[in-house]
């Protein structure tokens, strides 16, 4: 049994003139104990409204959802405690500092003042902390959002967008410490829009398109699973390669200044042999390895429209 | 109660909050300046003297007058020929009146009646922003990632808006009494039986903080059904221009079930005070609390069912 599980998930918003537009089409996801499972999919694609609904801040229009094994809504409050929440970008009181949000939010959930400090320091807020939230940087803003879901000291973490308005150095801070959230045994669902991060620090993902899932699996299967692997071939004389290969029947076409071939990994040996019988000689020779952002597009374009009835 | 507390506390840090509590303070500092400076002490014997005086003017003129009177109406063709008829034997000048300069008991009275109705409209745009505010900022996500039971959540930021404005509200009245001690004491008329009590003022804070409250919870229960301050602020406009303008301007047996002649009732604590017929201060008190109570109930009941942005 996963610590979230989706399960015909389903979110219909009623519209002018009576209209339905579905938000989730009957989504089912499972995220297993432990690690970092990103959550991935289009603008649109209903990735938020699956996090509102996992937490209760939406009702779902059928289907169900459950939280550490507690059905949601119903018996949410009995493992909220265990779970660490930033949707999108937090929503926190200008008017009060860092340090006071942190403090008000801990009394709520009944946490010790003193992990106030510990979570300050782990998001890099600590000198700013007495500062009122007002005059602090979106990115600020985004690591006292990342320092609200670490209060409760979570099994769980919901990260909705983490890095949103973080400068490079920031996500890159971001993407550490979701790392080694993962590392510590937490379970850290994910959902981002910055596939190299998802791809760099996920051991599990699901892609979603238009409220569906398209698929789920650690990153290296779902990685193979878009797209046909190739290998990339380069020579001193393109056209000579291209010929060479057609010939010994191996599919080829020029792309960029390379010839792409299209074989698995295991057939280099052939085309090197195909290449040096005309003589010519490979000056590099590597797979084509799909990238989570070929993958995404390859699996989330041309999606059968169902969201509009 | 840790829920209420911090949100009093988040409430409390809000700018308007503060920015209103200042400007009622300076507001009511001016008062009290102006009480002081347009009044002055004056003895009672000399005071008697002026009244004399006056009196003595009065009759003087009004003898003048039917004189002038009695004079055109035995010859109509000389005041026909001095253009002046009836109209010309009145003086141009106002009739003098003994002017009292001494602050009265009964001012305080009805200063304080004043500013309570003040009050409550300050009362209705607090209770409406401190919601509306938590829909817009999307605190109420965050809250309600802490304390899922929507019930509970609701609770405390209806009554930590209703406390602070009622706490704003009563502070304000007795500042403001305080203010005006200066001018009672230096420059104040001595009593006389019309003069209101201790207990009466008392009474007359008491209500206007109520009435404060009550206004903070309606603005509060508004802004929920709408999900923004605008919505409770737009929907006090138009019923004030729309019901309380045309129904009871023209309508006046429905004045008794709208809320301004039942505020107007309840404030002066006088039954049928604010010409709304067979209103008892009761009555009225009662009238508001239940059209209060039934928009807070509606208010929850929206907020429990709908989805939370």
């Amino acid at each position: 049994m996963g610590v979230i599980e989706v399960e015909g998930l389903r979110k219909d918003y009623r519209r002018s003139h009576g209209r339905v537009v579905s938000a989730l089409a009957g989504l089912d996801l499972t995220v297993p104990a432990g690690g970092v499972f990103g959550f991935l999919g289009p603008n649109g694609s209903g990735k938020t409204t699956t996090i509102r609904c996992l937490l209760g801040l939406a009702r779902p229009s059928a289907g169900s959802c459950s939280l550490l094994g507690a059905e949601v809504p119903g018996q949410l409050a009995g493992v909220i405690q265990r779970v660490g929440v930033l949707v999108e970008t937090p929503g926190i009181n200008p008017g009060l500092s860092g340090r006071k949000t942190l403090e008000v939010l801990a009394s709520v959930a009944s946490v010790s003042p003193s992990r106030v400090g510990a979570v300050l320091g782990r998001v890099g807020l600590a000198e700013r902390a007495g500062d009122a939230v007002r005059g602090y940087s979106l990115g600020m803003r985004q690591r006292l959002g990342i320092a609200v879901t670490l209060l409760k000291d979570p099994e769980v973490l919901v990260l909705d967008e983490p890095a949103n308005g973080l400068d490079p150095a920031g996500i890159r801070e971001v993407r550490d410490l979701v790392r080694s959230l993962g590392a510590e045994g937490r379970t850290v669902f994910l959902s981002s829009h910055l596939l190299g991060e998802v791809q760099q620090v996920c051991d599990r993902v699901a892609i979603i398109a238009r409220g569906r899932t398209v698929v789920v699996g650690p990153v290296g299967e779902v990685l193979t699973a878009g797209r046909a692997t190739a290998l990339l071939v380069r020579v001193s004389d393109t056209n000579a390669g291209l010929d060479a290969l057609t010939s010994a029947g191996i599919t080829a076409r020029p792309e960029s200044e390379m010839i792409r071939v299209e074989i698995p990994p295991e057939g280099a040996e052939a085309v090197t042999r195909a290449l040096v019988a005309r003589g010519l000689y490979p000056t590099e020779l590597r797979p084509d390895r799909a990238s989570l952002e070929d993958v995404f597009f390859a699996l989330t374009e041309g999606q059968p429209t169902e969201s509009d009835r | 109660m840790r829920l209420l507390r911090s949100e009093l506390q988040r409430a409390s840090a809000r700018r308007l909050v503060r920015v209103s509590a200042l400007l009622i303070g300076m507001a009511v500092v001016v008062g009290g300046i102006v009480a002081f400076v347009s009044t002055s002490s004056l003895s009672e014997l000399v005071f008697e003297q002026r009244v004399r005086t006056v009196t003595v003017q009065q009759r003087a003129e009004r003898a003048e007058i039917e004189r002038c009177l009695a004079h055109q109406r035995s010859t109509p063709a000389a005041s026909a020929q001095s253009g002046g008829g009836p109209k010309g034997c009145f003086p141009s000048h106002p009739i003098q009146r003994a002017r009292d300069p001494r602050f009265h008991a009964s001012r305080l009275r009805d200063i304080l009646q004043g500013s309570g109705g003040a009050l409550a409209l300050v009362g209705w745009i607090l209770g409406a922003s401190l919601i509306g505010a938590e829909f817009s900022s999307r605190g109420l996500t965050t809250l309600l990632t802490f304390e899922p039971r929507r019930q509970r959540a609701f609770l405390a930021k209806a009554s930590a808006s209703i406390v602070i404005a009622g706490a704003i509200g009563l502070a304000a009245l007795l500042f403001l009494a305080l203010v005006l001690l200066p001018a009672l004491i230096a420059h104040g008329a001595p009593s006389n039986p019309g003069d209101p009590s201790i207990a009466s003022l008392s009474a007359v804070i008491g209500r206007g903080t109520g009435l404060t409250m009550l206004a903070a919870a309606l603005g509060f229960s508004i802004a929920t059904l709408g999900r923004n301050t605008a919505a409770a602020l737009g929907a006090g406009f138009a019923y004030i221009i729309v019901f309380e303008n045309v129904l009871g301007g023209f309508l006046e047996r429905w004045r008794r079930w709208l809320l301004l002649g039942n505020a107007i009732v309840f404030l002066s604590g006088q039954n049928s005070g604010g010409s709304v017929p067979g209103r008892s201060v009761v009555g009225a008190a009662l009238f508001l609390a239940a059209v209060t109570f039934t928009l807070l109930a509606g208010a929850l009941i929206a907020f429990r069912a709908r989805d939370v942005a």
